[in-house]
Order: structure tokens, then sequence, then C-alpha cells
């Protein structure tokens, strides 16, 4: 039976891919090359950055040989963070399970079938993304074929078990803390306790022997923050130890930690199907009737929401009125706001972790202006991601419902025009709070914080139109899970987009500026460069802001109910 | 009131519409009846604005849809077959919603709403309540209220009659009635129950296969076809080659 359904979704995908062909065989041709395109760009500029740090006198090998574990260790946690998103939406919220439940399926194969989906949506955006990445790693390090081989294998298997943890924290969560309320409170309270953990008890050690000012001592305190990768029970540990020693030719020692992970994958699936045939079904079952998910929750006709929404009358009667309506619907959805604490508790996560940094910013103006990037691109990641999750799906979650806008005495270009502008606000608001608060926490001088202000300020409008503008090339108005949308084609390019404009913005500024403080350029010619810089940065920008608005707009004028 | 001119319709390589002419004149009940894909969903949303016709023109109340749109659905209602509407809002926030979004006085509005929803059986219903937990039929209930409340000129509906109950379908019906009779509105629907047609219908337009087979009043139909029995036209009409 279960074969029976995988053949279905198989034919089901295979029936989208041809009918998208047919439709036009153009628009097909053009998502394959951007997506050739891509991975050649990432496994070129990867054999860039990785020859330079490579040759790197005395840190260079040692920070090419930290970044796979921490690289993995990255995509590791990510990927179960991502999982329990996803399978949050296509095990509770996909209307899919409320017929599949009915029919004579065990449980199980039910979950297989949709754990299978989440392990898809899940992980192959960073299979893709990653793979070219490694590829790069082992020419660099001249690996022999037998890492090649193993390789895909691999990081597959990291992401099965990654993604199975992920399917087992819902499913246990959901049983045990079946109201929405109960779930909010225990993942704000694990935040909670980090926190007060990062906060007070944590110390920022830095080596007192060495001049604090050395790279050495520098990358050394730096270390304990990416040891954890390093954890020797840690999956991605596994999988990066034993594709290191493929590289460095102990075959043997590849093939047992290879072999190690693929057991320990094995042995997590299992007790993830195990779990699977003891909660799922009351899992399911519980938050049908469960309050504050879809059943009967009282509003008031005014609500708080409503008080905080009449600010926006300025902006005339029907566009309030889409404003209002958008605010609530994300609001009153609890998959959408249990993102939005997963998503801000990593945020609070990111400041945490600021605090480690401190001791290292002391008086180095190199250190002092790395970081400072560093924290302007992390800054504008954490945007990134969160545009892709919240804005980008924002045209499709409109749905089937799609035809009370289609009949609306308003343009749909100017509805595109009121989202855009209303995400472009929340993105300012937030990077301006992201960017003040890290800069702080970093003790950077006022200078750069109103430098980091002006550029976050110019790329948030840039990521937003991004997100938005392909929510709309990419509209799917069928799809009513949003964690399914997100993961789809449109919402991982929106995030490859963004990803390679933050980037390159910071690569624009940041480079003049890092020769400069190297002392290898001179101010005089710094400042001209700057100017330059800038100037390109605004115009590309704008460039990319205009062809993307464009893309929408003619998208929009041709979209049919 | 509304006129198409050789309007085409294709999805893919399927010609769904194929040249049609159609003419409703101001205050008609009119309805459109075929058998299953004829092309009757495709055409009261081409009437709508919310398909672009291939080629061809449609008129509405001398407004040209396809160059001006935005006019043009000031004054259309449209009542789709399945009720979607947005599940996380209450019933009084779409209210509130649909309201705002066509500019309609907040007086007059909540005034048409309040005699409708009392009309309709909804009064007691519109609470704080999610719409996701309506049932079909006081979904189906809702948007006929509010489409109605706006007062539209130009009233299309797609099988509006599925999931109302006998009694809600019958104050419905002689609510549209009326307000055709007052000259108030201009009413176009597409339905495969022909009971419907020969109890409302001031003209009637046959569709099959994309084209529209026979148009005109009923007792012109019953003429030309030598029977008082519209199934019997129907079948005649659809029938197969």
């Amino acid at each position: 039976m279960i074969k029976k359904l995988y053949n279905l979704k198989i034919v089901n995908f295979k029936n989208t891919c041809v009918a998208s062909y047919r439709r036009n065989p153009y628009e097909a041709v053009i998502l394959f090359s951007i997506f050739l395109c891509i991975s050649s760009a990432v496994l070129v500029a990867s054999l860039k950055i990785l020859s330079i740090l490579n040759g790197l006198s005395v840190v260079g090998p040692i920070l090419v040989d930290r970044l796979m574990y921490v690289l993995l260790m990255i995509i590791f946690l990510m990927l179960i963070i991502s999982s329990i998103i996803v399978s949050f939406s296509t095990l509770y919220n996909d209307k899919e399970v409320d017929s599949l439940i009915f029919l004579p399926l065990p449980v199980r194969s039910i979950f297989l079938l949709k754990g299978t989906e989440t392990v898809v949506y899940s992980a192959w955006g960073f299979i893709f993304l990653f793979t070219p990445f490694f590829v790069a790693y082992g020419i660099v390090l001249r690996a022999p074929n037998i890492y090649y081989v193993f390789l895909i294998p691999c990081v597959c298997l990291l992401s099965l078990l990654a993604t199975s943890i992920g399917l087992s924290i819902t499913l246990i969560l959901t049983r045990l803390f079946i109201k929405y309320r109960t779930i909010v409170l225990f993942v704000i309270s694990v935040y909670g306790s980090y926190a007060l953990y990062s906060s007070g008890i944590k110390e920022i050690r830095l080596l007192n022997k060495l001049d604090p000012t050395s790279t050495i001592a520098i990358i050394n305190s730096l270390v304990p923050n990416i040891r954890f990768s390093q954890w020797r029970l840690l999956p991605s540990f596994w999988c990066a130890e034993g594709l290191s020693c493929f590289i460095q030719g102990s075959t043997v020692q590849g093939l047992f930690y290879s072999f190690f992970l693929c057991m320990n994958t094995v042995f997590t699936v299992r007790i993830t199907l195990l779990l699977s045939r003891l909660l799922f079904y009351a899992g399911w079952e519980g938050m049908q009737t469960a309050p504050g998910t879809t059943q009967k929750t009282l509003y008031k006709k005014k609500s708080l929401l409503d008080c905080l929404c009449i600010p926006l009358k300025i902006t005339g009667q029907h566009y309030y009125a889409f404003i209002k309506k958008d605010i609530k619907m994300f609001w009153r959805d609890p998959f959408q706001r249990t993102q939005c604490i997963l998503l801000f508790g990593l945020l609070a996560f990111y400041f945490g972790n600021l605090r480690s940094f401190q001791g290292v910013i002391i008086n180095d103006p190199i250190w002092k202006n790395i970081i400072w990037f560093l924290n302007l691109g992390a800054t504008n990641l954490i945007l990134g991601t969160l545009a892709a999750r919240f804005a980008f799906p924002q045209f499709s979650l409109e749905g089937k419902c799609f035809w009370v806008l289609g009949l609306a005495p308003i343009e749909l270009k100017k509805l595109f025009f009121q989202k855009l502008l209303l995400n472009a606000c929340a993105a300012l608001c937030l990077v301006n709070i992201v960017i003040s608060i890290s800069s702080k926490s970093l003790n950077l001088s006022s200078s750069l914080l109103w430098l980091g202000i002006l550029m976050t300020s110019l790329m948030s409008l840039c990521i937003t139109t991004i997100s938005v503008g392909f929510g709309v090339i990419f509209i799917d108005l069928k799809e009513e899970v949003s964690a399914k949308i997100v993961s789809g084609m449109g919402g991982t390019l929106t995030l490859i987009f963004s990803l390679m404009y933050i980037i390159m913005s910071i690569a624009l500024i940041a480079i003049p500026i890092h020769l400069m403080v190297t002392k290898r350029l001179s101010i005089t010619v710094l400042k001209q460069l700057e100017w330059g810089a800038g100037m390109l940065l605004v115009t590309i920008s704008i460039l990319s802001i205009s062809l993307i608005i464009r893309c929408a707009l003619h998208k929009i004028s041709r979209l049919e109910f | 009131m509304i006129t198409t001119y050789n309007l085409n319709k294709s999805f893919g390589t399927h010609q769904v519409i194929k040249n049609l002419d159609l003419c409703v004149r101001k205050n008609a009940f009119f309805v459109l009846l075929g058998p299953n894909a004829a092309g009757k969903t495709t055409t009261m949303k081409l009437l709508a604005g919310l398909l672009k016709p291939d080629s061809g023109q449609i008129s509405i109340g001398s407004i040209d849809l396809l160059k001006n749109p935005v006019r043009a659905r000031e004054i259309i209602g449209y009542i789709p077959d399945h009720p979607f509407l947005y599940e996380k809002l209450t019933g009084l926030e779409f209210i509130e919603f649909i309201r705002d979004i066509y500019r309609k006085d907040k007086r007059a509005f909540d005034l048409n709403m309040g005699r409708l929803l009392q009309l309709l059986g909804l009064n007691r219903h519109i609470t704080g309540e999610c719409i996701e937990n309506y049932s079909h039929g006081m979904k189906q209930r809702l948007i006929i209220a509010v489409t109605l409340a706006r007062e539209p000129l130009v009233l299309m509906m797609d099988e509006p009659l599925v999931g109302l109950d006998p009694r809600t379908a019958n104050i419905f019906k002689t609510l549209l009635k009326k307000e055709c009779e007052k000259g108030r509105l201009t009413v176009i629907i597409s339905t495969h129950t022909l009971s419907v047609a020969k109890e409302l219908a001031d003209e009637v337009g046959i569709i099959h296969r994309g084209e529209l087979s026979a148009c005109g009043p009923l007792s012109m139909l019953e003429e030309i076809a030598g029977t008082t029995d519209l199934e019997k036209i129907f079948l005649t009409i659809t029938q197969d080659d």
C-alpha cells in the first residue's frame, strides 16, 4: 500500500513538471539554467575562498579543517529546526492527512509518507546548496576519489538523521503539549533558560599567555564557540570526521565513521517510526480538537490587534482593510506563530552568542572591522531567512480566497505594493533594532553603527523586494501549507538570491575598508573606492528592485483565479 | 447590461469557450444552462473578470471589463460555487473587510447587512467565531449577504443554491426575483438544475462544449423546440453527435 502512495506522489510530481513544461517551456528551461548557474557559482566561489583560506600561513589549514566541522554542524542543527517547522505543518496541518487517516491504512504508513515529504522538503535545499561547496573542498584539499563517492551518501544520511530527530521532537511536543499555548510556553522557556545561561553563567574565555591582539589568540578565543562542532557525540562530527579521513587517505577510518553514521541514522529512523506508532494518531486527534489551534476560538469585536492597527488608517480605507486582514490572518495562524517563535528564538541565540565576541574586539582595528562585517552579514542573513519564511508566501497564502482580491475594485499591482510596503516597514524596524543591539553588544563605535544602519536599511529594502517579488513570480495558490510553499523551488531561490545579494553587497564595501585597515590602501584612495563601491551598491540594489518589481507586476497582470 | 463579443478562452491546447456572443438585458434574470464541463464556470469567471479571455470583448453596464476592470468590479457581484473565505477572520471581520475594500458608506452598508443577515437567518451566528468553524451553508449565506449588501448592479452566481437549505434557497430566490423586478439588479446564474431555470429565468442560454447552442426567452426556446418540457429541449440541444 505504501508503495502505491509513493507511486502516486511520484506520478503527481511528474505530472506537475510536465504540465509546467507544457504551459511555458521557456520558463522551465530558464529555471533549470538558473539552478545550474547557482551550483556553478557556489562551486567557483567556494574554490576561490577555500584556496585563499588554505593559503594563509599557520592558521589557514586549521581554519579550512574546522570549516568542514562547523558547516556540517550548522547544516545538522538547521535541518533539525527546519524539519520541526515543516513536519508541524505536513503532519498536523495538511488536509491530505485528514483524508488519508480515513483510508484503511496503518498510521505508520501515513506517517512514513508524510515523514518522507518532510525529509524531502527540509533537506533538498541544503543538499543542493552545500554539495558544490563540499566538492570544492575536496578539490582544494586534493581528496582521493573515494571522498567524492562517499560525499553525497554521507550528507544524505546526516540530513535523514537530522530530520528524523526533528520529526521525533514534533511527535513528542504535539503529544505532550497538545494545547498550542503550552507549546509556545515550552519553546519560550527553552530560549529563556538559554538566555539566562548565556548572560549569567557562561564566561568569555581568553588565553592570557598570548598577546590578546595576535591572530592565534583571537582564533583561540573564537574556538571555544565553535568547539561544539567537534563534540564526539554530535552526528555532524561523525560525518565530518569520516569525510576528513577520506581526504587524508585513511580509508578504513573513513569507512568506519560512514558506517557509524549509517547505523545511527537507521537506529534514529527506527526510533522515530516507533514513536510515530505510539504518538502520531493521538497527536493528530488532539490537534483537531485542541483550543487555540482550529476550534471555536472566540475573538472580541475590538481586540488589542484592532487597536494596534488603528494608526494604519492613514493608508486609506481599503489599504487599511488589507493590512488589517493580513496581520490578523498571520497572527491567528498557529503554524505561522510557531515558526515566528522558533525564528525569533534563534535571534535570541544570536544575541546570546554575541557576548562571546566582546573579548575579541579589544582594540585591534582589523578584528573590529572583520567582526563588524560579520555582524552586518549575520543581521541581513537573519532578515533574509525571516523574509523568505514570512514575506515570500504572502501572496500564495491568499490561496483559494484570491477570488475575493480578484473581484475587489483595486488594481492588483497596488495590492502588491501594499504588501511590499508593509513587509519593508517591518523589515526596516527589525534590522535596525538588531543592528543597534548587536553593535552595542560588540561595543562598536557610533560611526560604524550608523554605517551599519544605512547599509542594512538599503539591503533590507532589496531583500524584502526579492522575497515579496519572488512570492508573486512563483505564486502557488493551490498549496495551503505555508511550510511547503517556503520549502518549494520559489522559496529556495528566494533564499539563494537573498544570500547572493548579501554576500555581494558586503564584499563590495568590506574589501576596500579591509585593505585600508590592513594598510594596503591609502585613505585618499579608500575614500574614492568607498564612494564608488557605495554608488555601485546603490545602483545594483535599485536595478535588482526594479527588475524584480517589473517581473512581479508582469506576473500579476497575467494572474487568473 | 452584459454583452460579450466573440469571446474565446483556452487552457493550454484545450479551447474551453468558443466565439461566445452573449447579450443579457438590464434587470433580466438570465440562466446559463449546460452539462458538466460545458464551460459554464469559465464563462462566469470571464464575465466576473477573474479569468482573462484569449480574444473577444466583454462589456458590463457599458463599461469595457478588459479596459477598465476596476470600474467594472465596483458594479459586479460574484458568488462562486465553493465558498472559499478567509478562515481565520470572524464573520464580522469579513463583513468589515468587504465594506472597506469596496469603500462603502458604513451606515448604509451596515443597515443593508443587518437586514440581509436577518433574512438569511445568519444574524445569530455572526459572533466572534472564526469562519473556519462555519458550515458550508453558513459560508454560502455569508457570501450572499455580503455581496448583496454592497448593492451591485450585476450579480453573477455559479451554482448558488448548492449547500443552501430549502428554506434559505427559497428566500434567496424570492429576494433576487424581487430585486430584478424592482429594476435594481441584473442576475446571471449558471446551473444544471433545470427546475431553477424554469422557475426563475426570463432568458435562458444553453452552453455546450464551450459554444452557446441556444439563447433567448424560455417561451421562444419552447416554440422552436415544439415542446414545453425544458428537459427535452436541454437533452436535444446537448446530445452528443
